[in-house]
């Protein structure tokens, strides 16, 4: 009994061990067949494009008036028979990034041909594809890119369901049009600087490029910091990879800072690579600070106080130099009222006669009174500036005295 | 014979000439006009990987909506829904393989120094709407996903691990003037041998209440906006 037991249970073993690969397949896709694909792209022997770029990207420089082919295979990783289409689309560039435009097509889509363009591909088949450009005789030295784009549709009848979302599957892998001789299509990249920056993830490393050349650039490279006061302090080498920066513009590459690269003075060394072509730049002596982006917007409140309270000085000052200039001007109404405030004294003993001509004189002396208290009443809360205005008889005085 | 005085002066002569000798083939000095036969030819081998590519797969053909009960269409709003039959899968493997391997390895391919980032995206074209494809040019049923309030909501759902980009709610939602987003994303830098992210994507809309069939009694058979499920490798 328990002989025949073992038997089966090695016989049921023996089974699932014949069957799991099988089994593995298919539970990777359990719920039926669906579209998939990849594109293998060829690698170019063109020394040219080796010397531009990594061989396995898609990048033609062609003169005007010639063509140009690079290959690559279509490879199904599907269990349906798929409808491939090949076909050019839009590619925009958001700081570096590629992105799809599908309301627009790409200004090169009319030298592009595919051979072949739509063919049906069966079940894990693999087709090579040959992509042409051939460009007419009168185009202008110019940089275009664009996506190749390999769709795959069902070739299945369409769904009969009440409601249904038809669907298709899509590689999109980005393409460079150089139109030009290789020399007109130069590639050419300058390092322009490095900066430290503390940004809330911490504090980073900008390393700034510039694309004086006539293709875009993708760079990779590396950056080393050696102290210039501490001669055992290295930092690095410290990779970095950049978005693509195009033609005539600049661009930067982040990194992470090390917590060692403290801020003072480095040497620095960059070393940058672009397909076969390297540069390298010693910032010898170089300052690393890291300042917050948000600094201007921290200094602010302070520049604007600085500011107000500048004004308030200014003006402070100008209105104590009238007020001075004001003050001088005053003993000379002073010198007026004294003989008025002497003879207040002298009216009041006078006969009425004497009065009514001071009455007759009243007018012109109210408009004196009249005035004089706004005026006067600075010169009341400051005693210690009536000094001045003591002097100033004396002063006249002496200007008398020749 | 010779004589003696000659033998003498032939040893004086021979004597200092086999020192001489003796002393070129004790140091290993060779002629130069030595002649070399023979060769020491050195070959070698390198074994290489296959070179790594993206790949996507699990995207059906098309995805059926259904209504929650087996209720049909009465005038009134008409909530249906569905999602993708499989997941979507976008992973690295060798460049020719044909299907997606059951257990990576580092080593089963290299990028050879030529990382690409991927990008998945969800999209349609022109203004997305559902039309009626039976009963034929019957049209009465057609409705457009005009805003966000009348749109085809698309629920990503991905199974990936950071570093790959999670979208948010409402991003993959489908309408006029928005019929484009990213799924989800891995940058250049974080991209290995194995990488690989798989999601499902959920459906739903609602066929508007207030529309009179023309054949009213009948099945209509209404046809989304067609989604295209883009892998958009880069540099960048």
């Amino acid at each position: 009994m328990r002989r025949s037991l073992n038997k089966y249970l090695r016989a049921l073993l023996a089974l699932f061990f014949l069957i799991s690969p099988t089994f593995a397949t298919v539970s990777a896709h359990a719920a039926g067949p669906s579209l998939g694909l990849a594109i293998d792209v060829l690698p170019s022997n063109d020394p040219e494009i080796t010397r531009l770029t990594k061989s396995q990207s898609l990048w033609f420089v062609i003169a005007p008036g010639k063509s140009q082919y690079r290959e690559f295979n279509v490879v199904s990783s599907s269990e349906l028979t798929q409808q491939i289409h090949l076909s050019l689309g839009f590619l925009r560039r958001q700081n570096g990034v590629a992105t799809i435009d599908d309301s627009q097509s790409p200004d090169s889509s009319s030298w592009a041909t595919f051979s072949p363009n739509d063919f049906t591909l069966s079940p894990h088949q693999i087709t090579k594809v040959r992509f042409t450009y051939t460009i007419p005789e009168s185009s202008p030295v110019s940089s275009h890119e664009a996506f190749l784009f390999a769709t795959a549709g069902s070739t299945q009848a369409a769904s009969t369901a009440a409601f249904s979302l038809p669907q298709k599957a899509r590689i999109a892998t980005p393409v460079f049009l150089g139109v030009g001789t290789a020399e007109q299509m130069q590639t050419k990249f300058s390092i322009v600087d490095v900066v430290g920056k503390s940004l809330t993830s911490g504090h980073v490393i900008r390393i700034f490029f510039k694309n004086s050349g006539a293709t875009p650039i993708e760079l990779d490279g590396n950056v080393q910091f050696d102290s210039a006061q501490f001669t055992d302090l290295h930092v690095g080498p410290i990779n970095f990879a950049s978005l693509t920066i195009r033609p005539g513009e600049q661009s930067y590459v982040e990194v992470a800072a090390p917590l060692k690269l403290t801020e003072g003075r480095w040497n620095t060394l960059v070393t940058a690579n672009q397909g076969s072509i390297t540069k390298t730049k010693l910032f010898e002596n170089k300052a690393i600070t890291f300042k917050d982006p948000n600094a201007i917007l921290q200094w602010a409140p302070r520049v604007l106080l600085v500011l107000l309270f500048l004004v308030i000085f200014i003006f402070s000052i100008r209105f104590l130099k009238k007020s001075k200039a004001k003050s001088a001007e005053k003993p000379d109404a002073d010198q007026n009222e004294i003989p008025e405030l002497l003879a207040a004294p002298e009216a009041a003993t006078t006969p009425k006669k004497r009065v009514k001509k001071a009455a007759a004189k009243k007018p012109a002396a109210k408009k004196a009174t009249k005035k004089a208290p706004a005026k006067k009443a600075p010169a009341k809360k400051a005693p210690a500036k009536k000094a001045p205005a003591k002097k100033a008889p004396a002063k006249k005085a002496a200007r008398r005295t020749p | 014979m010779l004589s003696l005085k000659a033998k003498r002066v032939v040893a004086i002569v021979a004597a200092p000439l086999a020192g001489l000798g003796l002393m070129i083939s004790l140091t290993g000095l060779s002629p130069a006009s030595a002649d070399i036969s023979g060769s020491n030819a050195t070959g070698s081998s390198v074994g290489t990987i296959p070179a790594c590519s993206w790949h996507l797969v699990g995207v059906s053909g098309s995805v059926s909506l259904v209504h929650s009960d087996s209720s049909k269409y009465k005038g009134l709003d008409y909530p249906i829904s569905g999602s993708t039959s499989s997941s979507v899968d976008s992973y690295v493997a060798p460049s020719s393989a044909s299907s997606k391997p059951s257990s990576p390895q580092a080593d089963d391919c290299s990028w050879y120094g030529n990382e690409v980032g991927a990008q998945i995206t969800i999209a349609t074209t022109g203004t997305p709407m559902f039309a009626a494809s039976s009963p034929s040019s019957d049209t009465s049923m057609d409705f457009t996903l005009s805003d966000s309030f009348h749109k085809l909501s698309a629920t990503v759902s991905p199974s990936c691990d950071a570093p790959w980009s999670t979208p948010a709610a409402g991003a993959n939602d489908i309408y006029s003037g928005h019929t484009s987003a990213v799924a989800t994303s891995l940058a250049e830098s974080s991209v290995s041998t194995t990488s690989n992210c798989s999601y499902t994507v959920g459906f739903s809309v609602t066929v508007p209440g207030g529309m009179t069939p023309t054949n009213s009694g009948t099945t209509y058979v209404m046809s989304g906006p067609a989604l295209t499920t883009t892998l958009v490798t880069s540099n960048s």
